[in-house]
């Protein structure tokens, strides 16, 4: 999928590889991934259809405001596995902007790579076993996120 | 500084030549020094301080040097120490603002609620010293002093800060007294080691901001302003005029200055940030949130909403609400302020979840048109923009009962309304409402044409043309002081 360069609008081609497979989706780059992970979050956040959502749009077009876009940028932090900016959407006010800025300045590739992203549908669940997983692997750490419930 | 009086061009012209002057000859003769430029900028933002407000300059001036000096400090600390001093600075930062701001409205307003006779003993006394009136530009240049701190605490980089950079990155002439307020990372970069740059096109782009905030000013805002009858409580039409005309003058007023300050920013080779991108136009409260004071709310949403919910995203909801209240009180110390904060922050608060469900069940059934979203995304600004205007609370009660009255809106009152005017009156209000209606028009249609920027088609250069010519024509013969220089 040639998103940066194709004639048609993004958020076509993005609605178009989760319509073909839903169990799979597949992209070229990392930014194409991350797209598609923040085109599926928004639209179920805002009960949206994902075909009507243009990624070169400002995200309050589609009714985003502050505490998605925290909330959002949490996801996305458990997602990639890295600390983000806070105020990411709103430095960066669309899905295109912001993947750019995420696969120029963060390590991305882990989360991003075919079969990471072939589970981007279901990242929200992802989160508790990603929690976890995290907690094993760094020792004290782990601990302290046990006793302390998070 | 106050860009409507005349003495602020006057001090700016009278320093300026003998400045400019100097310095061509000193280029002329290789003898001067680049460094000149940071300290001829430094001359000419302070003369100009001194010459709008001498009182507000002794706390300026006691401010920059206590901040300079706490923050080469800071920088050379590290861990908690450092921290500590960031904190000290900010709260003698924070307390010489509410000193001058909060006092009278806590002992009077709220202590007075509970304790009876305190407001007029308080009254009689006079208050505390120097607390009677606001220093101009105190909020805006103390905002810009705390944001410094705090991201000077948090760069990785720690490299000791230049006496005379700091100076002119808080004192640079045309935003120190009302914005915008400009961030360490956009403007400090272009402030360290300054330098003149005069260009054509620098000249040409300063000159287009220029006529368009002048045009804002002082052809649409000051000419509106005297049609705002804040007395008028009974005739419904004349009221909602009245919250309708003040929703516009704010806007022009404000933005206005704010275009004012870019384009004289631009002259000398310094780019400020747009402090307003076309907030009318929003199609949505989140929207006109992103679009209105940008730098304000951009400052209340790093140094205040993210530090407060810290990790407790959850929480999301109810710091939002408090921090849209903070920023109410922040406008003014006055009930009228904290109703309007909370009244923006219950609004977004109320269609997050109220509005979007309804959106949902109406969106399955009804076609939504945007015309109909920007509508009532209008009329709450403008709802809003009654709370901000009335600081009488009796008369705030009154005009809110008129509103919702459903009889008030009779034809006889529309009558009466339009009585009130004489012919000359009507002829200028119509004419002015006219040219806000084209000016809010061109920027609805830069946004729907997507253009990069939402005023292009008012800065294009035959439009500039004009506007400049209407401000010649058209200026109010009295200019009103700027909103925001109360703030």
């Amino acid at each position: 999928m040639q998103l940066q360069n194709s004639s048609s609008k993004p958020s076509e081609d993005l609605s178009k590889n989760h319509l073909q497979d839903d169990n799979m989706i597949v992209e070229n780059s990392p930014a194409e991934a991350i797209q598609t992970w923040l085109v599926t979050k928004l639209s179920k956040q805002l009960s949206l259809n994902a075909k009507t959502i243009d990624v070169r749009e400002p995200l309050t077009r589609y009714g985003l405001d502050s505490i998605d876009a925290v909330t959002l940028v949490g996801d996305l932090e458990d997602w990639l596995g890295c600390e983000l900016p806070s105020t990411l959407l709103w430095d960066y006010p669309t899905i295109e902007k912001s993947a750019e800025y995420l696969v120029k300045e963060f390590d991305v590739s882990a989360a991003v790579s075919p079969v990471a992203s072939s589970n981007v549908k279901d990242a929200g669940s992802d989160k508790t076993e990603k929690v976890e997983a995290s907690s094993k692997s760094s020792g004290w750490g782990g601990l302290w996120n046990r006793i302390s419930g998070s | 500084m106050n860009f409507s009086d005349f003495s602020f061009w006057w001090v700016l012209l009278l320093i300026s030549v003998p400045l400019f002057t100097v310095r061509y000859i000193g280029k002329y003769l290789n003898i001067w020094r680049d460094y000149f430029d940071s300290i001829g900028l430094m001359v000419l933002s302070l003369m100009l301080f001194v010459n709008a407000s001498r009182s507000s300059f002794i706390i300026f001036a006691f401010e920059i040097i206590l901040n300079y000096l706490m923050v080469r400090l800071m920088l050379r600390r590290r861990g908690w120490e450092s921290q500590a001093i960031a904190a000290v600075v900010i709260g003698i930062d924070v307390a010489i603002l509410a000193y001058f701001k909060y006092v009278n409205f806590f002992v009077e307003d709220v202590l007075g609620l509970f304790v009876g006779g305190v407001a007029e003993s308080w009254q009689q006394r006079g208050g505390i010293p120097g607390a009677g009136a606001i220093p101009p530009g105190i909020s805006f240049y103390t905002f810009q002093m705390v944001a410094f701190v705090v991201d000077s605490f948090k760069s990785k980089k720690k490299q000791p800060i230049g006496v005379v950079d700091y100076i002119n990155f808080v004192s640079f002439f045309p935003q120190v007294v009302a914005g915008p307020i400009e961030r360490r990372a956009d403007l400090f970069p272009q402030i360290e080691s300054f330098r003149f740059k005069f260009s054509a096109e620098n000249f040409e782009d300063g000159l287009k901001w220029l006529s368009l905030g002048l045009f804002m000013k002082l052809v649409l805002a000051d000419n509106l302003s005297p049609y705002i009858n804040l007395q008028e409580t009974g005739n419904v039409w004349l009221v909602w005029l009245s919250i309708y005309l003040f929703t516009l003058r704010i806007y022009f007023d404000f933005a206005g200055y704010s275009f004012i300050a870019l384009g004289l920013a631009k002259f000398v080779g310094v780019q400020l940030t747009l402090n307003f991108i076309a907030p009318y136009t929003s199609p949505s409260i989140q929207e006109f949130w992103r679009r209105w004071h940008v730098t304000l709310s951009t400052w209340f949403r790093d140094y205040v909403f993210l530090p407060l919910m810290g990790a407790k995203k959850q929480w999301a909801a109810f710091y939002l609400f408090v921090t849209f209240t903070l920023s109410g009180f922040w406008h003014g110390a006055a009930w009228n302020f904290i109703i309007w904060g909370a009244y923006h922050g219950l609004l977004l608060l109320v269609l997050r979840y109220a509005g979007r469900p309804f959106y949902r069940f109406v969106g399955e059934r009804l076609f939504m048109p945007q015309f109909l979203s920007w509508a009532l995304t209008f009329g709450s600004v403008m709802l809003g923009c009654l709370f901000f205007m009335e600081s009488d609370m009796t008369r705030l009660g009154q005009k809110l009962q008129t509103l919702v009255t459903p009889w008030a809106y009779s034809f006889s009152n529309l009558g009466e309304a339009m009585s009130s005017f004489s012919q000359n009156e009507g002829a200028v209000l119509v004419l002015i409402l006219f040219l806000t209606t084209v000016e809010l028009f061109l920027e609805h249609l830069a946004v729907w044409q997507k253009r990069t920027n939402e005023y292009d088609l008012l800065l294009s250069p035959w439009v500039t043309r004009v506007l400049l010519g209407l401000t010649i024509l058209l200026a109010a013969n009295t200019p009103s002081k700027f909103i925001y220089f109360e703030f």
